[in-house]
């Protein structure tokens, strides 16, 4: 009789107790990546690669508010790699050096879900964590980022091309484009990275949200769709950014450059996005073997045999 | 309603989830607090370089090595960074007789070296061809023959550490991030191109010994100028 009013708060005093002590833990080092780091821009350009985590991360809050019930009915267990990971997580947090402390809060997390709910936890939440971890700012780009040498080099030979078939005297020299005696240089955020980030991390967001990831065919084909428009999108930019510094237009490369005509840019590309899947849901099978099945049907590839 | 919290099994598993709360608890006493309230956060005083002020002054200054005389030494700006370049003479005329060096020393203790190699062959307008990696001991150097319309040199480039020198980033990168781990500071670097002139066009391989001696010589120059900590 007295035991039952009590049955009800200690249901989520676990979660409550891990959540508080997690977001003093965290809360100031959050509030570093997003207010210093991505609304001011005032870390560095690795830490803005991963600037999409201003959307993913609330998201990922609220897929795990989603799932609170279906987290509620899974059996407690805690397994012994749970462990491991926090003590990782712990020696990170302390160690001072920034990347450690960014990576120390997936890790935790994941510790925290192995040791509360074991691999069941963790797949429950698998989702929203791989878009905390895709969010976490390392120096990833910065390793990357030679390795992009070769795609610069395209993206100038082709901009360089486009201009001179519109008959405009331009010379291209590896990654620097000159126009008029004005150089250009395909930098490496330049060529795309950052923006091709964004988009795999939107793509991944898409994915999830439309429920294509049931298709290996579809998914295949919406990110190599990614891939695409971004790469085709920076050609078309750095060819309008050279015309522009080539014609000494400074107020024009500096609004499609660094003002909000980038921030159009992008938002034009990420938009591209849902039309792309919009796209492949209406004109791509979910399978190859669907596929012959409804055309043998009557030529309807868009109609799953499953509805006949 | 069943109350699974009777068996003793839930309970004991139930205490280990309280373990993990209190491992927890011990962060933010034994870290969290003091950094919030005592201490700095760790963003806020993020590891330096020690030796930053020296390193700064080299290009202002230039460096100075034995046995050759400076003819010249001038702050320029290549790719929005400022770098000294200097042309030398070997003191006694022996060959090789002239030497050129650009370098380009960190400015700030969070500086990471970048583009600095693209950012020179640009800035130079160089056509290049030869490429090779060259490795003496713990430096290694990428050597290549860049012309322009009127002049050949023999390059040799890297990025130089207090101990040895690569002239790949990735190399600088993990060095620094085992620096961080184990001494709490950030690796200092320089990049380093020294050029030697020859004939137009001409083969590369005799030079590979003067660009290995050289380097080492600028190398070992350099660590003694710029990396020694200030005492």
């Amino acid at each position: 009789m007295i035991s039952v009013p009590q049955s009800k708060s200690p249901r989520w005093s676990i979660e409550l107790a891990v959540i508080s002590c997690v977001v003093i833990l965290y809360g100031p080092l959050l509030y570093h990546w997003v207010w210093d780091g991505w609304i001011n821009k005032g870390i560095s350009i690795q830490h803005e690669y991963f600037s999409h985590g201003i959307l993913g991360i609330p998201l990922a809050i609220k897929l795990v508010w989603d799932k609170r019930q279906v987290w509620h009915r899974l059996g407690d267990s805690c397994h012994w790699s749970g462990i491991a990971c926090l003590l990782v997580a712990f020696v990170f947090y302390t160690s001072g050096v920034m990347d450690a402390i960014n990576l120390s809060l997936p890790l935790l997390l994941t510790g925290l879900l192995l040791c509360l709910k074991g691999p069941a936890g963790l797949r429950l939440m698998l989702f929203p964590l791989v878009l905390l971890i895709f969010s976490t700012p390392t120096q990833l780009p910065y390793l990357i980022e030679p390795h992009i040498l070769p795609l610069q080099r395209f993206i100038a030979t082709v901009a360089g091309t486009i201009l001179h078939g519109f008959g405009y005297d331009v010379e291209v020299n590896q990654i620097y484009l000159s126009m008029n005696g004005q150089l250009v240089e395909v930098a490496p955020h330049c060529a795309g990275l950052k923006m091709l980030f964004t988009s795999l991390y939107m793509g991944l967001v898409i994915t999830y949200w439309t429920g294509i990831y049931n298709s290996r065919l579809r998914t295949g084909i919406f990110f190599v769709g990614i891939i695409l428009v971004s790469v085709i999108g920076n050609i078309l930019r750095n060819t309008i950014l050279t015309f522009f510094h080539g014609h000494s237009m400074s107020e024009a490369f500096h609004w499609l450059h660094e003002s909000w005509g980038g921030d159009v840019y992008s938002a034009v590309m990420l938009g591209s996005l849902i039309l792309i899947v919009n796209a492949i849901q209406s004109h791509v099978p979910v399978s190859f073997a669907t596929a012959t099945v409804a055309q043998k049907d009557g030529n309807q590839p868009t109609v799953s045999p499953i509805d006949f | 309603m069943a109350l699974s919290f009777n068996s003793s099994d839930s309970k004991s598993r139930s205490w280990l989830r309280w373990l993990v709360v209190a491992l927890l608890a011990v962060m933010i006493t034994a870290v969290a607090i003091p950094q919030y309230f005592f201490g700095q956060l760790p963003w806020q005083s993020p590891p330096g370089v020690a030796q930053i002020k020296t390193i700064r002054t080299l290009k202002d200054t230039g460096l100075v090595l034995d046995g050759w005389s400076e003819e010249l030494q001038q702050k320029i700006s290549i790719g929005g960074d400022q770098w000294s370049v200097q042309q030398l003479t070997h003191a006694n005329g022996a060959a090789p007789e002239q030497m050129i060096i650009f370098l380009k020393p960190q400015g700030q203790s969070k500086d990471q070296p970048e583009v600095e190699w693209i950012d020179l062959q640009g800035a130079q307008k160089w056509q290049t061809s030869h490429q090779r990696r060259l490795r003496e001991g713990d430096l290694s150097i990428d050597t290549f023959r860049a012309w322009t319309s009127n002049q050949t040199f023999a390059v040799a480039q890297w990025y130089a550490l207090p101990q040895g020198g690569h002239p790949a980033p990735h190399h600088w990168f993990w060095r620094d991030q085992t620096y961080q781990w184990t001494r709490g500071e950030r690796l200092p670097w320089v990049a380093v191109a020294i050029l030697l002139p020859m004939p137009p066009l001409g083969d590369i391989s005799p030079v590979y010994p003067d660009l290995k001696r050289l380097s080492q010589l600028v190398q070992s120059s350099l660590a003694k100028a710029a990396f020694e900590p200030e005492s």
